[in-house]
């Protein structure tokens, strides 16, 4: 027996968390062309559109800097140690190809489902 | 100790230890200025069930630490496949030699107790078998698959590809390293089984209660075939789980371990009585099931040949050009 979407709203909500996961890592990294510290960065991207929660950020922040992309130093600031981050040299030379995919994909993705509106 | 504080805490508890201060800081610097910043925009102080609130949106501490775990999974996609085939296997393998070497026992001692201990015995061999093959894979999935597997995969040739269309088999790589194991085992459970005479090791059986019969040496043959095969087709079985260039061997291996075995088993049933003593039915049983096993290992053995042939036959044909339509 087939299901309608409309009886599985978790099919939607998985298929809409893979298409976001993609896009959180160019996200991240475009904020970081200015230094900024996780809750900084979380309100940045909120206030840009893409909300994410510290249980993705944190860890994303991490693997980034484990894979050069970004470098991070701890400083005070109000008065608390807060961990700063900034793109790489790495960062920016990869920040700018994902840039150009996305552009790519985007353009695609443009043309196709405009396709598909015009024949529904 | 206030409600972040336990959070931290508790998260903290949770994390990979050499990173956990630092990244506790970092996760209570960030809760810390929420906190804050939502005091400054309601003008005064937080509640308590506010608190609460913050940090369950934040997750449950152990949710939180387990996404900076290096390995987010005991094993992965690319080796589950691989993981269920094994655990398949040797579940259904391991668990019924036992019952059979039980039945053989009740049977040779008349003692139907000796089948239901074979029952007890396999139930445990089960659970330990589960919890070996899942180390070995967990092993894999942490220490293996970047610089073992993802290699491996890279290296595919199509051409090694099936013609007629059949159900997923694993990789002939991880074949080889799951035969290196098992034959490995085998080898040594047959030296545990020997004793070394002028540095031959010679099949005897250790004595069990009041077992009344003994193996006689017409059992040598087949046992040192056996374990020669065993010994070969570990180190073939590891020498092509590291070079895939020598995979293609493993056919002309099997056919020779086949071989090997059949003629050793052949020799043992010609020399004679195999038990001293009154062995009863079960000199009747071995005799059978050794027949049965020189049965099945010319299959194999013919098997075996087959494939290398096709192998070779395909290798030896170009591959035919891709008509457009």
């Amino acid at each position: 027996m087939e299901h309608s979407i409309d009886d599985r709203p978790e099919l939607f909500e998985n298929l809409r968390l893979e298409l976001r996961r993609g896009c959180l890592a160019l996200a991240v990294l475009s904020q970081l062309r200015e230094e900024r510290y996780g809750y900084t960065l979380r309100k940045a991207l909120e206030e840009a559109g893409l909300e994410i929660d510290e249980g993705t950020l944190y860890p994303l922040l991490r693997r980034l800097e484990s894979q050069g992309l970004l470098q991070s130093e701890w400083r005070e600031e109000n008065k608390r140690r807060k961990r700063f981050y900034l793109l790489s040299a790495a960062g920016t030379r990869v920040l700018g190809q994902l840039l150009e995919e996305f552009h790519r994909i985007n353009t695609s993705l443009d043309r196709m489902t405009a396709e598909t509106a015009s024949w529904t | 100790m206030d409600l972040i504080d336990r959070y931290l805490s508790a998260v903290h508890a949770n994390l990979p230890r050499t990173q956990a201060d630092d990244i506790t800081a970092e996760i209570g610097d960030g809760l810390h200025t929420e906190v804050e910043e939502r005091e400054v925009d309601l003008g005064r102080l937080l509640t308590a069930d506010e608190i609460v609130a913050v940090l369950r949106a934040h997750g449950h501490p152990r949710l939180v630490a387990a996404r900076y775990a290096r390995q987010q999974a005991l094993v992965g996609p690319l080796l589950l496949p691989f993981y269920w085939r094994t655990l398949r296997i040797a579940l259904s393998v391991i668990p019924a030699l036992i019952v059979g070497i039980g039945f053989i026992g009740a049977i040779g001692r008349n003692d139907a107790n000796l089948f239901f201990a074979g029952l007890g015995a396999a139930w445990d061999a089960a659970l330990c078998t589960f919890a070996g093959v899942t180390i070995v894979f967990a092993l894999l999935e942490r220490y293996g698959p970047d610089a073992v597997t993802s290699e491996r995969i890279a290296q595919w040739d199509p051409r090694s590809l099936p013609r007629e269309a059949t159900r997923a088999t694993p990789m002939p790589y991880i074949c080889a390293g799951v035969d290196a194991v098992a034959n490995g085992i085998a080898a040594v459970v047959l030296l545990q089984l020997g004793v070394l005479r002028g540095g031959i090791p010679v099949l005897a059986l250790p004595a069990i209660g009041t077992w009344p019969v003994q193996p006689t040496l017409a059992w040598q043959p087949l046992y040192v075939a056996v374990l020669i095969s065993s010994i070969v087709l570990t180190l073939a079985g590891l020498l092509a789980f590291a070079s895939p260039a020598l995979l293609k061997l493993r056919d002309v291996e099997g056919v020779a371990a086949s071989l090997l075995i059949i003629v050793g088993a052949a020799i043992t049933l010609g020399s004679g009585p195999l038990f001293a003593g009154n062995a009863g039915p079960l000199e009747a049983i071995c005799r059978q099931c050794i027949v049965g096993g020189i049965v099945v290992l010319v299959v194999v053995a013919i098997k075996h040949g087959r494939d290398w042939l096709r192998r070779e036959r395909a290798a030896a044909t170009p591959m035919a050009p891709e008509v457009s339509t």
